[in-house]
């Protein structure tokens, strides 16, 4: 096209190839990581929202007038959780009471930081906010668990204690519904680890949305299932969104390093395959198996045992502890619901106070030492 | 020599094969020391272990009446992997042969399917593939070696073949796939190699051609009067295929791609068979290196390694990855993969119909989960300019119209990536390459 006389007066004339590829009347400022159609801001907002809110009915995740807590680390995940769930609250009605809830760990610089956020972040929602401490809940710092247990094993804790720094949270504040900010991106990887460690336990049903451990009153689900990490950061970048950019800091162990790299590979010449890999792990069948399960031998009723199963992946995607199940009741230590005698988080502060014993007697590093190879063994 | 699963010996050792306890052992494989010869020995009987139904062994009287002349299709790349198969099975048969006076448990047919060059230069690759596969010649000397077996041997060119019944694809916005039939004049000269270097990526050009080539074998398979297929694939092979269909979103179609079974074509019933999948690929290579006669007939790949990192292929990336596992002390992976996929089964709801593309069936409409995760719905434009741009961009491109295909998820993914407009044939293309190629009758030599 020329420069025609009927075109608006511009400093400079928008090609018709710059042009957004949904409403082609503004400028396009992105390529869309899911499918690289280039788009303007506008068109990206209301299609990243839309796409949330169409994961939301299509799973009926919320009822009306229900109370629900996102997990808030101050992050850029659950910053844009909260963000979004406030937007689409207001624009579909959904008629949600919305609250911050906040694990403070005690990690020095880090959560100082990233609390500060989840505070700001309350103000510009106008969202009440709870903050849970690991010292009130369970008499220690995430720190003093790094020094006592050693930075590898530190990922173990931060999802099994986070997890239920979350439900004893939620519990406090008498709400059932937890919703975190876990990606598509996670989404995938967590499909790829359970083939590649042929955990056959996981693979049926690693990609559901909304899980609820066996007896737990706290159902938890995940809005951003089919959000790319990429557009997630796109939007907080866009939208101007106040966030703390540190993630956790303890890298994932080995093998997960090397799967979470290969799917980065993938990412750059398949933009597609994250969404791809969730729509394979979503329609994994397994085979009649020949034999009982031992889920199945006690009774319990498959889904409950398949969302026990699910609470065994960490958040950052960390091995989980695999201990014999019972049926769901109640921690002898401290009466959190679990399906074991004892919860874990449990099991993995007897162990440090074990070696923190041992550490205070021979002052020497070999209780940490111990503890770390113990927990290895747990986890696999 | 590696830290992977095959340790080569120095050729110093003192030590000795650990089965015949004679020979000086050459390699460590799986906990044990062998030479050369008892490890191709212990590797041929993890073949024939997978090849023990009756239907391959040397029949007589009443099941040889049942069960007819068994005819076995072996897809033949002149990679490693089919090699090896080709030599053991041929082999298998050339003892048969010999023992029964004459008689074998089946006769073999070797297909090999002459890929297309998609480096986008059309005389690029003419030496390397029609080197190894000019009319057969190459492949006579190789059979050969297996006298006095007959083999009868086809090649068809992908390439070259005319795309006949040519659609132009186009996937809109709410991941309907539209099919506009091309002007016939047009498609005459197009060939399949002309479609798949129109397709927007590397990864996605080999997606569609391991479509293509997989319904090839199969409908070769039904022309030679063949009921049973065996790949080459080693186990390494199989797992990276679990990968390679799950990051496509073909992870439905894994239970009926990398484990042996027998499925329903056109109406017949066909063996599919992966003798292979117990030994590693490192493990076929080690079979190769100790059979110098066969090794003349390897065709080199192209080295994935040389690729620029965005023109590598799903396959490039998963067979890189394993390469790595096995040199980093996973190695076990390969085994832990294919295990889970044998655990795996089709879909439990009742099936829609085919995928008009790559066939399989089709259980779940991939459209509405594709549009409710993937929008595509404009911002309300604000202002006179706004408006005045979308008037005139709407004036360049008008709304495409046709027939809507039925086609499976992870087909839809890869034609909505291949690019506007992009031509590729119906699933019915095949079986008119094979017509067009193949002549039935064993002397013919194909065009
Ligand atoms: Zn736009
Ligand atoms: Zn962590
Ligand atoms: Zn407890
Ligand atoms: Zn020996
Ligand atoms: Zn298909």
């Amino acid at each position: 096209m020329s420069s025609s006389a009927d075109l608006p007066r511009k400093d400079r004339k928008i090609k018709p190839s710059a042009l957004c590829e949904l409403c082609h009347g503004r400028k396009a400022v992105m390529k869309r990581p899911k499918n690289l159609q280039k788009l303007c801001k506008e068109c990206f907002f209301l299609v990243f929202e839309t796409e949330i809110h169409n994961t939301i009915t299509s799973a009926k995740l919320f009822q009306k007038g229900e109370k629900v807590a996102i997990g808030a680390s101050g992050g850029k995940d659950s910053t844009v959780l909260a963000s979004i769930l406030k937007t689409l609250n207001e624009r579909y009605e959904y008629g949600l009471e919305l609250v911050l809830l906040s694990i403070d760990e005690g990690i020095k610089g880090y959560r100082d930081d990233s609390l500060a956020t989840v505070k700001r972040n309350q103000q510009q929602y106008e969202m009440e906010l709870e903050i849970v401490s690991y010292k009130e809940l369970y008499d220690w710092l995430m720190d003093e668990i790094v020094s006592c247990a050693g930075i590898r094993s530190s990922c173990t804790y931060c999802g099994v204690l986070r997890r239920q720094a979350l439900d004893r949270g939620a519990a406090k504040l008498g709400i059932h519904h937890v919703v975190t900010g876990h990606n598509a991106d996670d989404m995938a990887e967590t499909v790829l680890m359970n083939i590649l460690r042929g955990d056959t336990a996981r693979l049926e049903n690693s990609c559901s949305i909304l899980t609820q451990s066996s007896g737990s009153p706290i159902k938890r689900s995940k809005p951003f299932k089919y959000s790319y990490q990429k557009e997630i950061v796109l939007y907080a970048h866009y939208k101007k969104l106040d966030y703390f950019s540190t993630e956790c800091t303890y890298a994932p162990e080995a093998f997960r390093g090397t799967a979470r790299e290969l799917l980065k590979g993938l990412g750059a010449i398949r933009p597609s395959c994250i969404m791809d890999i969730i729509y394979s792990g979503e329609h994994f069948v397994l085979a009649q198996k020949k034999k009982v399960t031992k889920s199945y031998k006690n009774g319990r009723d498959k889904k409950a045992a398949t969302a026990e199963d699910e609470q065994e992946i960490n958040p950052d995607g960390s091995v989980a502890l695999k201990t014999t199940k019972r049926d769901g009741n109640t921690c002898e230590k401290c009466g959190y619901i679990t399906s074991n005698k004892i919860c874990k988080a449990c099991v993995l502060l007897a162990g440090l106070e074990a070696s923190r014993a041992k550490a205070s007697v021979d002052g020497s590093e070999e209780g940490a030492a111990k503890l770390g190879k113990t927990l290895e063994l747990l986890s696999f | 020599m590696s830290s992977g699963p095959v340790t080569y010996l120095p050729l110093d050792t003192d030590d000795q094969c650990q089965r015949c306890k004679e020979k000086r052992a050459v390699l460590l494989s799986r906990k044990e020391k062998f030479c050369p010869d008892c490890f191709v020995f212990f590797m041929r009987g993890k073949q024939r272990k997978l090849m023990l139904d009756e239907r391959y062994k040397v029949k007589y009287g009443q099941v040889a009446d049942r069960l007819g002349v068994q005819k076995v299709l072996l897809p033949l790349s002149y990679g490693a992997s089919s090699l090896v198969l080709l030599d053991m099975v041929a082999s298998l048969l050339q003892e048969q042969n010999l023992a029964h006076k004459g008689k074998q448990g089946f006769e073999l047919v070797v297909v090999h399917l002459k890929e297309p060059n998609l480096s986008g230069n059309a005389s690029d690759n003419s030496e390397t593939d029609s080197d190894f596969a000019s009319g057969g010649k190459k492949f006579k000397e190789l059979a050969l070696q297996y006298s006095p077996v007959n083999i009868e041997y086809h090649e068809v060119d992908i390439e070259g073949a005319v795309l006949t019944a040519a659609m132009k694809i186009t996937v809109n916005n709410q991941f309907g796939v539209i099919a506009l039939p091309s002007s016939s004049d047009e498609a005459e000269k197009r060939t399949i190699g002309d479609a798949l270097r129109a397709c927007a990526t590397r990864s996605l050009q080999e997606d569609l051609l391991s479509l293509m080539k997989n319904e090839l074998i199969r409908g070769l398979s039904l022309k030679t009067g063949c009921k049973t297929i065996i790949y080459g694939h080693s186990m390494t092979r199989l797992a990276n295929e679990v990968i390679s269909l799950t990051v496509k979103g073909r992870g439905l179609t894994i239970h009926e791609s990398v484990i042996n079974k027998s499925i329903e074509y056109n109406q017949q019933e066909l063996q599919v068979i992966f003798p292979l999948r117990d030994i590693l690929k490192a493990e076929v290579i080690a079979i190769l290196l100790f059979n110098e006669a066969l090794q003349k007939f390897l065709l080199p790949d192209a080295k994935p390694g040389s690729r620029l990192a965005k023109n590598m292929t799903v396959r490039d990336l998963t067979t890189q990855y394993f390469d790595n596992l096995d040199a980093t002390g996973y190695a076990s992976t390969a085994s832990t993969v294919v295990k889970t996929a044998e655990k795996l089964a089709g879909p439990k709801e009742p099936q829609q119909g085919t995928c008009d593309v790559c066939g399989s069936s089709i259980h779940h409409q991939p459209q509405k989960w594709l549009s409710d995760i993937t929008v595509s719905i404009a911002a309300p434009l604000t202002t006179e300019d706004e408006e005045e741009y979308a008037r005139q961009y709407g004036t360049s491109e008008g709304s495409a119209e046709g027939k809507e295909l039925r086609v499976c998820y992870g087909c839809t993914v890869t034609l909505a990536g291949s690019g506007k407009q992009f031509e590729w044939p119906m699933r019915a293309t095949a079986q008119e390459i094979i017509d067009e190629f193949v002549l039935t009758d064993d002397e013919d030599e194909g065009p």
